[in-house]
């Protein structure tokens, strides 16, 4: 059987009969502090926020990204001039090398036996001679012994000593 | 849908057709297209791959040589003989000179920095040339200066180019062993020639990427090939030994007027080491192609043909740099009398005191003329051991004789004379020896016998007299000891290598014996040192195959040697000495060449430490060193001389002595005069030097005490009576203070000719 009760309701508009049920009270809205923002400039807010935050971290990666290209570029820099410093470095000293090379040579020119013989020529220098050497002859079982002189003992030495000497002495 | 004219319906769209050919050129476009890079792509990277990798390597990446340091050549101590150095070659670019007042601004700058002639400077500028070299291998002062020069003036058209330059510090020292190299800075004589590629090293590579505008790009691409410099070569040689060698051979060469050059070489007869080698006159390797040789220099001057001139000059220059020892054969004479004398010991067909007589010449066959002696009158009967201290030709022929073709033949090869030594140094002669048919003949083998009639290389001479020294061994010489990098690793090393056992200990030992007796007893003595025991033989060798322009043969040219070894009783070294061509008053080996050996064994055996061990005779003879007696009082002083063994001869009256001669520590014959000064007065008195040339040694000293002299013996042979002064340090009639030493050289003039 059809549900007239809702069928009334809802096509029996020569009676409205809504009108003869309680209303409901219509409860005055509080009044409260807090301001609505309207839900556009909500969004328009969290737009902003969020723009602010792309574009922030926007930049900071560009930054980070410009900072490590110049760190990149500044190493290679750096890289290039300790190169070219190397390099001069490595010519300096090959040129040093060779100017010892060419001055050694020249002391060894100097220096050179014969030089020294003419030198010493020319100074009325001898060579060591035969009868500068006194020769002796030793008969088997002869041994030579050389005789070094005494060594001065220490200060700390001869303390030790004078104290060993005083107590020795007493111990006799 | 509208109509088109005729009010048919028009179709709108491609039609089939059309899309059919759109899908056929799309085919085309999606497949053939691709097909044909991938084809192209196929070929580039899989069939001429190579080639595009090259061309792209060749457009993308440079290469750069690096030059390895040449290596250096060290003596057996470690002392550097020739190194090499960074220099610059400084080039000028005429083209990019701008003007004529750069042009003479460069020429006149350029000529005081380098030192080059100015004009030549202008003339290079002024070319139409892109690369002129104004002078190379220059230092790193005079680089510096043109460096300065170019950012003073702005020069462009100067630059430098690195390049490198062998430095011989000791100048003409061993330059016929080491050698030189030429201006590419490869080896051309000598140890430099034949270590060539051992001293080269190895080049390296820099290959770096470089940019289309050709700059390089070090961090694009670089890899780098390390250059290997060249080994470092130690020597054998010995640099005071061949200080002494070339000092005491120059000497003899100048004193005896020697004109086709002298050659000298020690050798350690138990290794093989060449310990010093020399030839004089010779080269300085710094600058090899100028001549120092006076007398060349002289006959060079006369010369006023340009092409005769400059055809002089480069053979000049060529015999300059040969070394003697090893690219130059000789007939050894009398020396060669050791080798035959091994033979015959060793084949039991003589001893020692087998008898020969020697009448002055010799017939080894009946109708031919006489071989002669060098003494006219013969040396009479004597054993085989005068024999070979004589040098008798006759007793040497008749040995010849016994040992006979074959076995001689046989021995001559074993001794090495048929075949290179082997040393490492290039320009090794070959011998010029008789076939073993040839030496069938009698008169062939006799000359042979006593050296003469083939040729050998002193170096072969040595080697053999070597094999007689050290208990029959025949060595190969070497001159490299090792090869070591430039950290000091050794690389390599060369080891004693015996070739063969050519004679036994004991007849090497028998043999070694008489040759010192040639010394102590014979032709040698002007070889004897006083504490040492010396073994040799002489030889004065004549030369047959010279001839002038006109082609008739040149006389009386001779070659006089000694060949040696000490101590005998013990032997470490050999030595030969040759002078070529001496033109002296006594050109006999005995007489020129024998002091010479003397001279440098005297120096050399104390730097092996060799002590000298001196006989109760030899001690007895010394001199002795003069005490100090000034300010003494004339007795006390007396009395110190005496007791020393001197005399004593007092001038002047007062009671001090103010003045003594000799002074003290100045050496003095034992048995020689101290003379004092006891005033003022008498210490200006004078006596005059007498002429004591030519005198005996006894004659020489009684002149010198007439005059108030002293004598000091020096040279060789004055132990023997047939010893001569030949030299005296203050010459005839200059007036010195009485009981000043007079110097006086002695020797003994043997005649020792091979022919």
């Amino acid at each position: 059987m059809p549900n007239f009760d809702e069928f009334d309701r809802k096509v029996n508009v020569a009676y409205d009969l809504s009108l003869f049920e309680p209303q409901p009270k219509e409860i005055p809205k509080k009044k409260n502090n807090i301001i609505e923002m309207p839900r556009q400039r909500v969004n328009q807010n969290a737009r902003r926020l969020e723009n602010f935050l792309r574009v922030s971290s926007a930049i900071l990666v560009v930054g980070i990204v410009v900072s490590l290209f110049f760190s990149l570029l500044m190493c290679r820099v750096q890289m290039t001039e300790l190169g070219d410093e190397i390099s001069a470095t490595k010519e300096s000293l090959a040129t040093a090398q060779s100017d010892y090379t060419i001055l050694e040579m020249e002391l060894k020119s100097k220096t050179s036996l014969k030089t020294i013989e003419e030198k010493s020529d020319e100074l009325g220098m001898d060579k060591l001679d035969k009868h500068q050497i006194e020769y002796f002859s030793l008969t088997d079982g002869d041994k030579a012994e050389i005789v070094e002189p005494e060594k001065s003992a220490g200060i700390f030495s001869q303390i030790a000593d004078f104290f060993t000497n005083l107590f020795g002495g007493f111990v006799e | 849908m509208a109509n088109n004219k005729n009010n048919k319906p028009e179709a709108q769209g491609n039609s089939k057709k059309t899309i059919n050919k759109m899908i056929f050129v799309m085919v085309i476009m999606i497949i053939v297209a691709p097909a044909i890079l991938i084809i192209s792509l196929i070929r580039i990277q899989f069939i001429d791959n190579e080639m595009y990798q090259q061309k792209a390597i060749n457009q993308q990446l440079r290469q750069t040589v690096i030059t390895p340091q040449r290596g250096t050549i060290y003596d057996r101590n470690m002392k550097p003989l020739a190194q090499s150095a960074n220099v610059w070659t400084i080039v000028l670019n005429p083209n990019s000179v701008e003007g004529e007042e750069e042009r003479n601004l460069i020429a006149d700058k350029l000529s005081v920095i380098l030192d080059v002639d100015r004009e030549s400077i202008y003339e290079k500028a002024g070319k139409n040339r892109y690369y002129e070299v104004l002078k190379r291998k220059v230092d790193h002062d005079t680089y510096s200066q043109v460096e300065q020069f170019k950012v003073d003036y702005n020069i462009t058209s100067v630059y430098s180019v690195e390049d490198t330059k062998r430095y011989y510090p000791y100048e003409d020292f061993a330059s016929s062993v080491l050698g030189f190299t030429g201006t590419d800075n490869y080896g051309l004589y000598g140890l430099e020639a034949y270590y060539d590629s051992t001293l080269q090293g190895v080049p390296g590579w820099v290959v770096q990427a470089k940019s289309a505008t050709g700059q390089d790009m070090p961090y694009g691409y670089e890899t780098t090939y390390e250059a290997q410099n060249g080994t470092n070569l130690v020597l054998t040689i010995d640099e005071v030994i061949q200080h002494y060698l070339e000092k005491y051979l120059e000497i003899a060469a100048i004193e005896n007027n020697v004109t086709n050059r002298a050659a000298g070489v020690i050798m350690d007869v138990n290794t093989g080491e060449i310990l010093a080698m020399a030839t004089k006159s010779d080269f300085n390797p710094n600058s090899p192609f100028e001549i120092t040789d006076q007398n060349v220099l002289n006959s060079l001057s006369s010369i006023t043909d340009e092409e005769e001139y400059s055809k002089a000059k480069n053979e000049a220059l060529q015999e300059s740099w040969r070394n003697k020892v090893v690219s130059d054969t000789y007939e050894p004479g009398s020396v060669f009398k050791a080798v035959t004398a091994s033979m015959a010991l060793e084949e039991k067909v003589v001893t020692q005191s087998d008898m020969f007589t020697c009448t002055g010449s010799y017939r080894p066959v009946n109708n031919i003329n006489p071989i002669k002696c060098h003494k006219a009158g013969g040396h009479g009967t004597i054993t085989f051991r005068q024999g070979l201290q004589q040098s008798c030709n006759p007793c040497f022929m008749q040995v010849g004789a016994r040992i006979g073709p074959e076995n001689f033949y046989e021995y001559f090869g074993a001794f090495g004379f048929r075949e290179h030594t082997g040393i490492d140094l290039p320009g090794e002669a070959d011998s010029v020896y008789h076939s073993l048919e040839t030496l069938q003949n009698p008169v062939s083998l006799a000359v042979d016998s006593f050296g003469q009639t083939f040729r050998v290389t002193p170096l072969q001479m040595i080697t053999a007299i070597s094999a007689i020294a050290n208990g029959g061994n025949l060595l190969e010489p070497h001159i490299v000891r090792q090869m070591i990098d430039d950290e000091g690793n050794i690389v390599s090393s060369t080891e004693t290598k015996v070739k063969r056992q050519v004679i036994s200990e004991s007849t090497s030992a028998e043999v070694s014996e008489m040759m010192q007796s040639v010394v102590t007893e014979g032709a040698a003595t002007n070889a004897y040192i006083a504490g040492y025991r010396v073994a040799g033989k002489t030889g004065t060798s004549e030369k047959r195959d010279v001839y002038d322009e006109n082609g008739n043969q040149i006389q009386d040219l001779r070659i006089a040697s000694f060949c040696g070894f000490a101590p005998a009783d013990d032997p470490q070294i050999a030595i030969l000495i040759i002078l070529d061509e001496p033109h002296a008053s006594n050109i006999y080996g005995g007489t020129i060449a024998a002091p010479v050996a003397k001279s440098i064994l005297e120096e050399v055996l104390p730097y092996l430490g060799i002590e000298p061990v001196y006989t109760a005779e030899e001690i007895s003879s010394m001199d002795i060193s003069t005490p100090n007696v000034l300010n003494e009082q004339v007795t006390t002083a007396e009395n110190a001389i005496k007791e020393k063994g001197l005399k004593v001869k007092i001038m002047g009256s007062g009671t001090t002595v103010v003045k003594q001669v000799p002074v003290q520590g100045e050496s003095i014959p034992q048995n020689g005069t101290v003379v004092l000064y006891t005033d003022e007065a008498s210490s200006s008195q004078t006596t005059t030097v007498p002429n004591i040339v030519g005198l005996s040694v006894s004659d020489a000293n009684a002149a010198l005490i007439n005059a108030g002299l002293n004598i000091r013996l020096s040279g060789t042979g004055f132990e023997n009576s047939g010893s001569v002064c030949f030299r005296q340090d203050i010459q005839e009639g200059q007036q010195v203070e009485y009981g000043t030493i007079i110097k006086a050289e002695f020797r003994v003039d043997v005649a020792d000719d091979a022919a």
